[in-house]
């Protein structure tokens, strides 16, 4: 069974009761080098394997880049 | 490098510049160098390295942004060693205080710390700052506890509200971001530098190190620089000569100017002149 969610504006179907951390592993993210928000709420990186992902939920996974 | 050996003397650096207890102090951070290192729009991530390297900055900025999911997103700061850097994440991209805070939040999940530049742009074409949003953010954050250093215009009252609203820094715009047109409006500069309390950091704009001096000069605590050196020719031995301007600058300010003369003063001595032949 598959759910929709929306990930970097971006529509994807993943596994039902997928975790934030088996999502990043999936999409072969090193969860050391990003920041994630779930549903508008930042996650700590501690808290990515208990995070559990709902259908229609949204995730940002964002990273430092270069700026001034 | 060079210590003197006189304890009456405070030990100077070529690499910090001043005396030893010069440190710039914004909240945690604590600063031996005052030029703060922009990190985008480099050519490369090699490039960068290297410029970090010559221009020897303890703080460097960063954006925060979505990851490509596909892979394949270069990221310039991928083969750099963050922890010998103390971060400064902007929000740049914001247009709204909410974005702004919201951007703040996740800079601080990233780098497990307060510091934040706090950058509202009110005006596409220019990038100009939003006055009322930029105040509006950095009371929240402040508010929050984030350490908020904020970029603004030129604008003296705006500086001293910023101020009032708690910023540890206010980041005055020499010319609008990426111009490198240098110091348009030297007076109100000034008159920020002089009138505020916290730390003045010349922001955006600068486009050679002689600027850079010159608003160390005038008792800037730091510039922040990014396209002047990741867009010259040889960014290298551009990074390494803002690194040095800024060094001579703050030395210059710490040592005082000389008094003006409207009259010539001869520098030789006026006695002791041979007697004229004629």
């Amino acid at each position: 069974m598959s759910i929709a969610i929306t990930v970097n504006g971006e529509r994807r179907d993943v596994e039902e009761g997928i975790t934030v951390a088996a999502l990043l592993a999936s999409l072969d993210i090193r969860a050391s080098r990003v920041v994630v928000e779930h549903n508008m709420r930042i996650l700590r990186a501690g808290d990515f394997g208990d995070a559990r992902i709902e259908d229609g939920d949204e995730l940002e996974v964002l990273q430092f880049v270069g700026g001034g | 490098m060079t210590v003197t050996s006189d304890p009456t003397v405070p030990a100077a650096s070529a690499a910090t510049g001043a005396a030893s207890d010069d440190a710039l102090r914004m909240g945690p951070a604590v600063l031996r160098s005052r030029l703060i290192h922009g990190t985008g729009k480099f050519p490369s991530d090699d490039v960068l390295r290297d410029c970090l390297a010559a221009a020897q900055p303890d703080m460097i900025t960063l954006a925060i942004r979505r990851l490509s999911l596909e892979g394949g997103g270069r990221n310039e700061l991928e083969g750099l060693d963050l922890s010998r850097f103390t971060l400064l994440p902007n929000t740049a991209g914001a247009t709204t205080a909410q974005q702004a805070i919201r951007m703040a939040h996740l800079a601080r999940a990233a780098s497990l710390s307060e510091l934040i530049k706090v950058e509202v742009v009110g005006d596409e074409r220019t990038l100009l700052p939003d006055p009322a949003g930029t105040l509006e953010a950095t009371r929240v954050l402040v508010e929050e506890g984030f350490t908020v250093l904020a970029y603004t215009s030129d604008d003296v009252v705006l500086a001293l509200r910023l101020e009032e609203a708690g910023a540890a820094a206010v980041m005055p715009g020499a010319a609008p971001i990426g111009t490198t047109l240098g110091i348009q409006n030297p007076f109100n500069v000034r008159l920020i530098i002089d009138r505020l309390q916290v730390p003045v950091v010349i922001d955006a704009g600068l486009g050679v190190p002689s600027e850079a001096a010159r608003c160390m000069e005038w008792g800037a605590a730091a510039v922040l620089v990014n396209t002047a050196i990741a867009r010259a020719r040889n960014p290298v031995e551009m990074a390494r000569a803002f690194g040095e301007a800024v060094v001579a600058g703050r030395r210059a300010f710490l040592a005082g100017r000389a008094d003006i003369s409207f009259e010539a003063v001869a520098s030789s001595p006026t006695a002791g002149l041979p007697t004229s032949s004629s």
